[in-house]
């Protein structure tokens, strides 16, 4: 299947109609820049239908590895090619989360400045986290990217009850900050 | 006043829980209840007491350690800075035992709230928190203690006064961007700021401008002192142990001027700790921090008693540190 562009979107469960868990990676080439390798940051949203995170717990992150209803996870260390991984398990996300949303951002506390358009390579793509079979990935969304410090990478959706991705790469240049006011986590 | 070499500061610490006693509350404290809200014998209600022991073990060193392990067995409370997260039975103290010293214990036993006010103890609530359950494919939490401590809003400034001396961070408080403290005095040439940290790994060492500007990795800093201050990056705040933020005057007298010191996180919350000004031996704590359960625990020392950097270190549980003298550390 060829690399999914910015906006494409796919329905899970019609191509894997037992698919019960993904496995949401992110692959990034930061061509040695090690600020940039040190303050990339995953950060996954539970979305309720207000379009906000469903609470605090329900953020997940380095410092938070796991949502409060145990389906989504964080792994401390990516496996395969991937830089930072999460998983999640579909049928245990509650009802009342309408979407999950995956955003990187660059951690601001380092005192160095840097932004997203210095990334070399972006690549997320989509494993089944029932042994680990890529799905989808997307194409390079460090394309374009220029003074952004923080980008939407994908989203997982839920349409007529089934789960569906949808590749976004939209960028923010006031970094979590922009985040957070989006989704009403508070800072 | 004349420099001792003998440990005077932990043991002055020890003399203010040494006041008379706060009226019994009804449910006995816990032999461990700390209070972190400032003067027992003024605020017995906001019961967290920081503060030393009265009666110091001597067979139990002082430790600044935060022990997240269950006690093995009881024991007559350690002098110690732990913040025991354990869920066995607390230790019994003796009948007629104070409170012990500078331990947060976070026991699962009847909070001890004194009637009349807001308890700021970090014991856990009475009932033990759930077993983390698990997820299909292994997914866990460990159990959340709720510390019960003031927190603070994004964008809110907050005076951290002695009876209100502590804030917690939330967690993401404690993981956006940095920290960074400010001094905020009408010469700031005469004061600079430093911090002292243990990380996860058990280093200790020093950043204090002009001597070691960051640390504990040059090529990967934590802690790097700034144009006005000393700042920490928040993104690696899991390799973070605890921290103390101290104020060295430039001056040959060692004289402290009048001011405040600003704490500032991502979100913009402002804690503002006063810098009293007044003679000084070399170095003055001002404010110390431990990460709980990823929770980032701020506490304003108010400490009455300065001493050189080096005391000021050891009064505070850092002591792998080397010194060239008093004040220089061997960074």
């Amino acid at each position: 299947m060829s690399p999914m562009a910015k906006g494409a979107n796919i329905a899970l469960q019609r191509e894997l109609p037992d698919l019960q868990g993904v496995v949401f990676g992110v692959d990034w080439d930061t061509g040695g820049e090690r600020v940039l390798d040190d303050n990339l940051t995953l950060l996954t949203i539970l979305v309720g239908q207000n379009g906000m995170a469903l609470s605090p717990d329900h953020v997940v992150y380095f410092n938070q590895l796991v949502s409060a209803d145990l389906s989504t996870a964080q792994l401390q260390q990516a496996l395969g090619g991937d830089d930072a991984q999460v998983e999640v398990e579909l049928t245990a996300v509650p009802d009342d989360v309408s979407r999950i949303v995956f955003a990187i951002y660059l951690s601001e506390g380092s005192g160095s400045s840097r932004n997203l358009g210095q990334l070399k390579r972006l690549v997320v793509r989509l494993l089944n986290l029932d042994g680990g079979a890529s799905i989808i990935s997307s194409v390079d969304l460090a394309e374009g990217l220029s003074a952004e410090t923080a980008l939407k990478l994908a989203e997982l959706y839920r349409l007529g009850g089934q789960w569906k991705l949808r590749v976004l790469g939209v960028g923010y240049s006031s970094g979590l900050h922009g985040l957070a006011q989006e989704f009403g986590v508070s800072l | 006043m004349t420099i001792r070499t003998d440990l005077p500061y932990l043991r002055a610490r020890s003399l203010r829980a040494a006041q008379p006693a706060p009226p019994a509350p009804a449910v006995s404290p816990s032999p461990d209840l700390a209070d972190v809200a400032g003067s027992v014998a003024e605020q017995p209600s906001a019961s967290l007491d920081l503060s030393a022991p009265v009666v110091p073990s001597p067979a139990q060193p002082p430790s600044a350690s935060l022990d997240l392990s269950a006690p093995s067995a009881p024991a007559a409370p350690a002098v110690s800075a732990s913040l025991d997260l354990g869920d066995s039975a607390p230790p019994t103290p003796p009948a007629g035992t104070p409170p012990a010293g500078t331990s947060l214990t976070l026991f699962d036993e009847t909070p001890a709230t004194p009637p009349g006010g807001t308890s700021l103890s970090l014991d856990a609530p009475s009932q033990a928190p759930a077993a983390p359950s698990r997820s299909p494919h292994g997914h866990t939490r460990t159990a959340d203690h709720g510390l019960g401590l003031p927190t603070i809003n994004a964008g809110e400034r907050r005076p951290m006064t002695e009876n209100e001396p502590v804030v917690e961070l939330t967690r993401m408080q404690s993981a956006a961007g940095g920290l960074d403290a400010k001094v905020a005095v009408s010469n700031p040439s005469e004061v600079i700021l430093g911090l002292v940290f243990e990380t996860g790994d058990s280093r200790e060492s020093l950043v204090l401008p002009g001597l070691s500007q960051q640390g504990p990795d040059p090529r990967r800093p934590i802690f790097r002192a700034t144009t006005s201050g000393v700042a920490v990056n928040l993104r690696r705040i899991t390799d973070i142990h605890r921290l103390v933020l101290f104020a060295v005057p430039t001056r040959p007298s060692k004289q402290l001027p009048g001011g405040t010191v600003t704490v500032t996180t991502y979100g913009e919350s402002r804690l503002e700790i006063p810098l009293v000004a007044g003679p000084t031996l070399g170095a003055q704590a001002l404010l110390t921090g431990y990460v709980v359960e990823g929770r980032l625990v701020l506490r304003a020392e108010h400490d009455p008693y300065s001493g050189t950097l080096q005391q000021i270190c050891a009064a505070y549980g850092y002591r792998e540190i080397s010194w060239r003298d008093p004040y220089t550390p061997l960074v």
